[in-house]
């Protein structure tokens, strides 16, 4: 496993400097005049020359890379060009807000799945499940978000239709800031996974090993949580894993809507701005994310199923 | 510095300006109790207070103004261009005497906005300035509270010079990217005041707000290929064709919701400058258009080419425009631009024309060098006119109470001979309650911080 792990940190280091690369070219090439969106629609040509010098836009784009490049590898994404902090300052507590929406979505998906786990192979719960399933589907996130905001923070202000509150600021007030988000964003991500258990749940539980547990005197409880899971869980966890990463690409809706400052606004900010530390900032870290979270979800696998090996 | 405008609040609850503006732009005292000019206009001398502190206890004194200025005149930012007229600026006591290099009639109020702040001079070309900002303005940035980009929190300055204007004792400005959360924002009780899309005065009406109502932008054609005879729009009657093909009323209804001003005038309708006489001029009429068309140098048409940006604009402008330009025998070559390059290739210019939503400064002189004269920002291709030239050379000299006269009368040259093909004026709308909002500031979209009691 541990030959597993490296070579998968290996490969993900790779893959993270070829899309640095990647990204880094599209986005010098598609930027347009940065120092003219910098300084305003007034600056005189001087300036605006002067501040391609400063920013050494007017370097060869492989030197600038390289720069660039030797500066991440120290986790050090240089300063914004359209905010005064350095992209650091800004991008690390917006991940951790960002993270802490997605994580915790994926917490209430996992725990409502598994609440309903023994009962999602028939009757009332399955029916609510694969009904909530449907509206997850059918419903953009953010017409969800609209309706919850409306409902339970406009006109019952329960919740915070917007902002967000540090739970070390209050506890209290972080609750009632992220509920919402967290719901909206909830619904699409139980739609996905629990489509998907309900699959491998029935299929297993039609299996001969659950009909002999059975008659063996195990309760069906007993068999879901401890033998159907084990089978089962493999494909939910990949499809947990692949809604991880889609739940940040759907934050950055959810956060614009709810003014949650994650990496959605910043990105959509540091975007029109032609921030490119910034964007490039997001790009590392998001990819980061993703090379984790797959990680961890073939340890998962692994460790939940021992038929799974790692190779 | 950075650009004013939207960004005003962060510099006014930190800094002072120099001079401070009502707001219909009038000018008042703040750290300059007086200004004067001299006969020629090219010496201003400001006399400033004597008991002003910034927040880390220096007191503020002339000297220190008079590094402020420079630096911002020598800065790389737009605050530069507003203070390009200014050679010297020298403490004398406590005034300091400005010599110009040319008269600039918007000199004193670009006092009132970023080119008249001053911070704490151990703070000027220091980067720690942008988030340890040192001034003597009524509010304190609490960096403990404040979450970069989202929220920006301030406390009251307790020694500040003015409390008797401060009407809070926090400040929270919260950035909104969205124009849905903004709603939501002032519905919710999470914010008492903020700029809205005029789809959401609605509902923000049902949650108790008031709206401070301006007109800012304004949309319409403009043209940068004037000087070029080949070119059709180089020939008033096309550009006065263009003008009379559009009904203005069906396009603000149709393309905005009906939220906005009938014009046919760049000037601000709540400028000086305006004449509500202007806007009968070129009434929509296709058979006028066409006859307009028949007297230019194109009587068979022609084909002009368009900057297009639809994620901004829209399809259905660039749709109309294609079907009206078509009925007198214009053909529009349309190329579509990226965000990062549409204003680079505008101003290049790159194009015959484009569709835009300007908005205009409340300053007259601000105004004709961004748009009117020879070498304005926003003049693309350099066009003028001899009456236009001799009209901007006799308002830059004249005293200010002539001023208003000879700036309409530019106007007016503009409107007849077409200079643009303006739609409409687009409606600014400010909710707020709570806190008091008397009226919209003028060439600002939000009102300015010290005008919000």
């Amino acid at each position: 496993m541990l030959i597993f792990t490296l070579r998968r940190i290996a490969n993900g280091l790779v893959m993270l400097v070829a899309v640095s690369f990647v990204a880094f070219f599209l986005l010098r090439i598609g930027a347009g005049n940065v120092a003219r969106l910098i300084l305003g629609l007034q600056a005189t040509p001087e300036q605006i020359a002067e501040l391609n010098e400063q920013l050494g836009l007017n370097r060869p784009l492989i030197e600038q890379f390289s720069t660039w490049l030797a500066n991440a590898a120290r986790l050090d994404f240089g300063d914004s060009w359209s905010m005064p902090e350095t992209v650091n300052e800004v991008l690390f507590p917006r991940l951790g807000v960002t993270l802490t929406i997605v994580t915790l979505t994926t917490i209430v998906a996992v725990a409502i799945i598994l609440g309903t786990l023994a009962a999602i192979h028939g009757g009332a719960i399955d029916r609510i499940v694969q009904f909530i399933g449907l509206i997850g589907f059918s419903v953009p996130g953010f017409l969800v978000a609209f309706f919850l905001v409306t409902l339970f923070a406009i006109q019952s202000k329960i919740f915070n239709a917007v902002g967000y509150v540090d739970f070390a600021e209050s506890p209290t007030e972080w609750a009632k800031s992220i509920t919402l988000p967290v719901a909206a964003l909830s619904l699409s991500a139980i739609a996905s996974v629990a489509q998907q258990v309900r699959g491998s749940v029935t299929d297993a539980i039609n299996m001969d090993y659950v009909r002999t547990l059975r008659a063996r005197g195990l309760s069906f409880n007993r068999v879901v949580y401890k033998h159907v899971l084990r089978n089962a869980g493999g494909p939910a966890l990949s499809i947990l894993g692949v809604q991880f990463v889609g739940m940040l690409g759907g934050a950055i809706l959810i956060e614009q809507i709810f003014a949650i400052p994650g990496l959605g606004p910043y990105a959509v900010g540091a975007t029109s701005m032609s921030d490119i530390p910034a964007v490039m900032g997001l790009v590392v870290v998001t990819a980061l994310v993703v090379i984790v979270v797959n990680l961890v979800i073939d340890l998962l696998s692994a460790a939940l199923n021992p038929k799974v090996r790692l190779s | 510095m950075a650009e004013y405008g939207n960004r005003a609040w962060y510099y006014q609850a930190i800094y002072d300006t120099l001079l401070i503006k009502t707001e219909d732009g009038t000018l008042k005292p703040s750290l300059a109790t007086k200004w004067a000019y001299n006969s020629t206009q090219t010496v201003l001398t400001l006399t400033l207070r004597t008991d002003v502190k910034f927040s880390n206890g220096t007191a503020l004194n002339a000297a220190a103004v008079a590094k402020n200025l420079i630096a911002n005149r020598d800065g790389n930012g737009p605050t530069a261009n507003y203070l390009a007229s200014v050679k010297t600026a020298v403490a004398k006591g406590n005034t300091v005497v400005l010599t110009l290099k040319d008269v600039d009639p918007a000199l004193t109020e670009y006092l009132a906005d970023s080119a008249g702040t001053i911070a704490a001079p151990t703070t000027i070309g220091q980067a720690s300035a942008a988030t340890d900002p040192i001034g003597s303005g009524p509010y304190l940035l609490d960096k403990a509270k404040t979450r970069a980009g989202s929220k920006y929190v301030f406390k009251a300055n307790p020694n500040y010079w003015n409390k008797a204007s401060r009407k809070y004792d926090n400040l929270v400005i919260s950035v909104y990217e969205d124009a849905t959360a903004m709603s939501n924002a002032l519905q919710s009780g999470a914010v008492q005041g903020g700029n809205i899309f005029p789809s959401f005065v609605t509902p923000v009406q049902h949650a108790g707000f008031q709206f401070a109502k301006g007109y800012l932008d304004v949309k319409g054609i403009y043209f940068s290929a004037r000087k070029d005879p080949k070119n059709c729009v180089s020939d008033v009657n096309v550009r006065r064709a263009i003008n009379t093909i559009f009904d203005r009323a069906a396009m603000l209804k149709s393309l905005d919701n009906g939220f906005g001003k009938v014009t046919t005038q760049y000037v601000a309708s709540s400028s000086k400058g305006y004449d509500v006489a202007l806007n009968k001029k070129y009434a929509y009429s296709v058979d006028d258009a066409k006859a307009l068309m028949a007297k230019s140098a194109f009587p068979s048409g022609c084909t002009i080419s368009m900057a297009t940006f639809t994620p901004v604009f829209g399809e259905a402008g660039y749709s109309i425009i294609r079907s009206q330009l078509g009925k007198i025998g214009i053909t529009v070559k349309e190329v579509e631009e990226a965000g990062g390059t549409f204003i680079a290739n505008i101003m290049a210019p790159k194009y015959d024309a484009y569709l835009m939503i300007f908005e205009r400064a409340g300053n007259p002189w601000k105004l004709l060098n961004f748009m009117i004269t020879s070498n304005a920002t926003f003049n693309n291709d350099g066009y003028t006119e001899p009456t236009v030239t001799k009209l901007i050379e006799s308002y830059k000299t004249a005293t200010e109470s002539k001023r208003p006269a000879i700036f309409k009368a530019i106007n007016t040259e503009l409107v007849n001979n077409a200079w643009f093909s303006p739609w409409y004026e687009i409606q600014g709308t400010f909710a707020y309650k709570g806190i008091v909002v008397k009226a919209p500031q003028a060439g600002n979209a939000i009102p300015y911080l010290y005008n919000i009691k």
